[in-house]
């Protein structure tokens, strides 16, 4: 596995940050299985996240403050019969981590276009 | 939610969820409790919430199932690096699970050189003596006798090795391959007097040659044992 630099995101990270704020948008916080739902749809191969994958990512986000987490009330899961959900949101800091990597893309975009042209 | 063994009235997609259960209890164990306790819960939300969306979105049974297959293979090295870092981090804040999680590692370190030694031991003796077949000065039906035992206590670890894989078992695995050891290194130095021109010059000019070699097998079987005895559940003794 790559080392990765301090301060930048993978592209799973980019990914859960990106479509995390669309869901909570909607829904004021999301959960696994809706993350992995709303990042097939958006991307080109359609395919779920792994599991391993995606809690793997999502602990670690979690841990480094980029996102909350939050067992939902059991109360709720009891009433809509399934089990309960780990609740997402992203942080203000996820936001900005999100912010940094797009302009960071965005200005390696321009740099490749500058050196082409 | 626990994971079930398979039944012909179970869907494929039953039986697929039960596999990453039954994953999701293997890279868990002795992960800190609440964090086990926690992906594991998640996981069971995921897999209800993959089957809801699924029956609303139509997608059939044999879809559904190959949809959780491949997101369960596809995240096995990250459930495996995710432990890791897990059980570092326990090992880090509890000096305890770090003190019994390095014996435990040199426990199955000690086990697997031990079993590898076993088996590339029979291997050799069956080989060295169907090799060397009609070539040897003595009593034929010695060697013979010693050859099977050989090759008897070697099929015998491979069950021990079997039995080492399952970590329920794991116990059980140890116990039986101390008891092929002692065959393999015993029957086996006994074929091999004869069948090797090496080994029988040893046994003839090492004065208790086969004392020290059966001394040294009781020694590796008894170690064997012991780990037998610390692996064995509370159940069971």
């Amino acid at each position: 596995m790559p080392r990765r630099t301090p301060g930048k995101l993978l592209e799973i990270e980019r990914q859960i940050l990106e479509q995390g704020i669309a869901l909570q948008a909607a829904n004021s916080s999301f959960y696994g299985f809706s993350l992995a739902k709303r990042i097939a749809e958006s991307s080109a191969s359609g395919g779920l996240t792994a599991h391993g994958t995606l809690y793997k990512a999502l602990a670690r986000m979690t841990a480094a403050g980029l996102l909350e987490a939050e067992w939902e009330h059991p109360a709720i899961a009891e009433g809509a019969n399934r089990p309960r959900r780990r609740l997402y949101r992203v942080t203000g800091e996820g936001e900005r981590a999100l912010a940094r990597a797009t302009s960071t893309i965005v200005q390696s975009h321009v740099a490749a276009r500058t050196a082409i042209v | 939610m626990r994971p079930r063994r398979a039944t012909s009235e179970e869907s494929r997609t039953d039986r697929a969820a039960n596999r990453v259960l039954r994953w999701c209890d293997c890279y868990t164990r002795d992960v800190d409790p609440e964090r086990a306790t926690q992906r594991r819960s998640e996981i069971i939300s995921d897999l209800h919430e993959h089957r809801e969306w699924a029956t609303d979105a139509g997608v059939t049974d044999a879809d559904v199932a190959r949809q959780i297959r491949r997101r369960h293979f596809a995240g096995l090295w990250d459930d495996l690096s995710w432990r890791r870092t897990e059980l570092r981090a326990r090992a880090a804040s509890d000096p305890r699970f770090a003190k019994d999680r390095a014996i435990e590692i040199s426990a199955v370190s000690l086990v697997a050189a031990l079993a590898a030694l076993t088996l590339s031991w029979g291997l050799l003796v069956v080989v060295r003596v169907a090799l060397s077949v009609g070539h040897w000065a003595g009593p034929s039906g010695e060697v013979y006798d010693a050859a099977i035992e050989t090759s008897v206590s070697t099929a015998i670890a491979v069950i021990g090795l079997l039995l080492l894989i399952r970590w329920r078992t794991r116990w059980m695995g140890a116990a039986v391959l101390a008891v092929a050891l002692y065959g393999v290194m015993h029957f086996g130095l006994v074929a091999m007097n004869y069948a090797s021109t090496t080994m029988g010059w040893l046994q003839f000019m090492v004065p208790g040659w086969q004392l020290i070699t059966d001394g040294v097998a009781v020694g590796c079987a008894a170690l064997l044992m012991a780990v037998a005895v610390w692996w064995m559940p509370e159940e069971a003794r």
